[in-house]
């Protein structure tokens, strides 16, 4: 009984879904955990709700309101109790990024290049900021594809920066280079930080100070207020193919700890205050796109190559559970009670035991279980020799589109009521319970 | 026996065919070769009795569109996409056969033919048709202002005024090298933000009042292009 007491003290302390700001990760410090037991049997998709394109964006939740973009350029509010669409606004890009909600206000980020800052009532447009205009990572001979002097852009740049809202202040990242921190109310630019290249992870906030990373392979702190550099870490180099070069993972702080994925393979803690790296989870040649979730002593991630769902020790960085998931994860998992949420791009959302990592249950989409064009094998792994035939930039590129069409999983999963929301490659917003 | 075997015939020439009724959501694809097209197809009666419908394309970036032309008679329903999916005479139109939860049916578009089929899917989540909006009182009247585009200046005068219970009016008017009066088919204004949109020239304005300043400050889109605009009130110097 004690221990239940506890236990339901410790989710109170927990930021929940509903409330004064709600934003990717469930919170500021992007800790991905929410306050509420998640389901541990699958029952039922109690509804969907399809757009124009797929849903990258991870949704945020208030007061009974999804929050969500799609790359049709729409930003939409849907009640979450029966999916009805309460609004819409259009963008003229891709809304690849997840809004975030503060005292009425809804900020996102649209491939147009633009922040907009909506009522979150009614989608009224309240102003819009224009950084210098977005882009996706690029790079000559990006990931070996041939001719090896040609530039290439990332297809597995699929993320925009989420926006943080603290102290009456909106940052982003953008493909300009720049992290921006914005009035809140008027939109008014206060500053903007320079990095060597794009900027597409989200920032953390956690006492006065931003963490992020840079496609330069540089993870930053500057000062919330002013946007002076604290610390800077580097991270790893690939001159030849830039595969394993740049942060794409947002970072979670706790605890004076910062966690943080890298395209370089490794998951890195590194000291809040300082910067110095505490240890470091090497994934021998596979990404940490994914952004970890950090809970109890443990932080959670899991990686694309060697498809690997992971929970290490948060001080030493000791694994406790390693379990296949057979398929890419780029999507970040969420914490809910004892469950992890875990989607991967082979179509499934997983549900494991946060303790031991074993698998609880799965979903499918529609699109994984049809198999077009035997994207998947029949153990659901990316079937790589009808993927990929050739190495040329423009065949791969078709390929990769091809092999997200089993209905991927890229938007992380929110955790309310009993529900687990999420978008698809697949075009739709998901409500499983 | 028999004259009651006629009265029954008499009465199935009579009487007559029920229509199906294609209210709710269906969801399916067409066949197109090469290809599966996702839809999803909303249809429902309004207060009027008048059938509405939009549609949904998963991955051509079709949400929503407002579905024309929509007729049912007895089991045959046919409707046209709008120009979500091209413009006329190009455009998608639709013609199937309702048969219980599913319809099949032939999607042509641009000269081509598909097979399509759906299946009911739920309740009908018809997207509202977006509706031009009044004006505030200070936003009505005369606004001008300047732009240039590929190394040209541009003059453009928008006059607004509002009509009662119905929505503002637009004449919008760019002089450049000639004079292009922009048909705007779309006005609306919350929280103190204008948007004036012409579906006909893919042209966006959207700026926010000041009217103590006598100025609407905003950018100005077209197509790939945007643009800073500020308008101000005839009359008031720059």
């Amino acid at each position: 009984m004690k221990n239940a007491m506890l236990a339901l003290l410790m989710l109170a302390a927990l930021p929940a879904a509903a409330g004064a700001e709600a934003m990717f990760r469930n919170g500021p410090a992007h800790t991905g955990v929410y306050a509420t037991e998640g389901p541990r049997e699958f029952h039922r998709v109690r509804w969907t709700f399809p757009t124009g394109s797929r849903v990258v964006s991870s949704p945020a939740m208030q007061d009974g309101v999804l929050y969500f973009g799609s790359d049709d350029g729409n930003v939409y509010a849907v009640a979450a109790s029966d999916g009805r669409q309460l609004w819409k606004y259009a963008t003229r890009g891709a809304v690849a990024s997840s809004p975030a909600i503060s005292d009425g206000t809804l900020y996102v980020m649209s491939f147009d290049g633009h922040l907009y800052a909506l009522s979150a009532k009614t989608g009224a447009l309240r102003w819009k900021f224009a950084t210098a205009g977005e882009r996706h990572f690029e790079a000559k001979g990006l990931h070996g594809m041939t001719p090896a002097s040609q530039t290439y852009f990332d297809p597995f740049d699929l993320f925009l920066s989420s926006p943080v809202v603290a102290d009456g202040a909106v940052f982003f990242g953008s493909g300009d280079g720049n992290l921006y921190a914005l009035d809140a109310k008027s939109g008014e630019l206060k500053w903007k930080f320079g990095t060597g290249d794009v900027v597409h992870a989200s920032p953390a906030y956690a006492d006065g100070v931003l963490y992020f990373g840079s496609w330069d392979s540089y993870f930053y702190a500057v000062d919330a207020k002013t946007g002076a550099q604290k610390w800077r870490f580097h991270g790893g180099e690939d001159p030849m193919m830039h595969n394993q070069v740049g942060f794409q993972s947002s970072a979670a702080v706790a605890n004076g700890m910062v966690y943080v994925g890298c395209r370089d393979s490794n998951l890195y803690a590194l000291d809040a205050a300082t910067g110095e790296e505490k240890w470091k989870v090497n994934n021998a040649g596979s990404w940490v796109i994914t952004s970890p979730a950090v809970v109890d002593g443990k932080v959670v991630f899991a990686t694309s190559d060697s498809s690997l769902f992971q929970v290490v020790d948060a001080r030493t960085g000791k694994p406790i559970a390693r379990q296949d998931a057979r398929a890419f994860m780029f999507a970040s998992p969420a914490v809910a009670g004892s469950v992890v949420y875990q989607p991967v791009t082979n179509g499934t959302l997983e549900a494991r035991d946060l303790a031991t990592g074993e698998l609880l249950w799965d979903f499918r989409t529609e699109a994984s279980r049809a198999n077009r064009g035997w994207a998947l094998t029949s153990e659901r792994r990316f079937d790589i020799p009808m993927l990929f035939r050739r190495s040329d930039g423009e065949s791969q590129i078709v390929s990769v589109w091809w092999q997200w069409g089993v209905g991927s999983f890229f938007s992380s999963p929110l955790v309310a009521d009993g529900r687990i929301y999420l978008g698809s490659n697949d075009g739709n917003l998901y409500a499983i319970e | 026996m028999r004259r009651i075997l006629l009265l029954l015939a008499a009465a199935a020439v009579a009487l007559p065919v029920a229509a199906a009724d294609p209210t709710g959501r269906w969801s399916g694809a067409a066949q197109i070769p090469g290809r599966e097209v996702p839809l999803v197809i909303d249809l429902a009666k309004d207060a009027s009795g008048a059938w509405t419908g939009s549609m949904i394309v998963p991955g051509y970036d079709v949400k929503g569109a407002p579905l024309g032309h929509i007729r049912v008679e007895g089991d045959r329903l046919s409707f046209d996409a709008g120009d979500a999916l091209g413009a006329a005479p190009n455009n998608a139109t639709f013609a199937g056969t309702i048969d219980g939860a599913s319809i099949r049916g032939e999607l042509r578009q641009a000269g081509n033919a598909a097979p399509f089929a759906l299946r009911l899917a739920g309740a009908a989540q018809v997207d509202p048709a977006r509706r031009s909006t009044a004006v505030a009182r200070e936003t009505e009247g005369r606004w001008i202002g300047e732009y240039e585009m590929n190394g040209y200046p541009r003059h453009v005068t928008v006059d607004i005024a509002n009509h009662a219970g119905a929505p503002a009016s637009v004449e919008l008017v760019v002089v450049g090298k000639a004079t292009t009066r922009v048909p705007v088919d779309y006005v609306a204004e919350a929280e103190g933000m204008l948007r004036l949109e012409s579906s006909a020239y893919r042209l966006t304005f959207e700026g926010r009042v000041r009217a103590a300043e006598g100025r609407i400050v905003g950018t100005l889109e077209n197509g790939p292009f945007e643009l800073p605009l500020t308008l101000r009130r005839e009359g008031k110097s720059s």
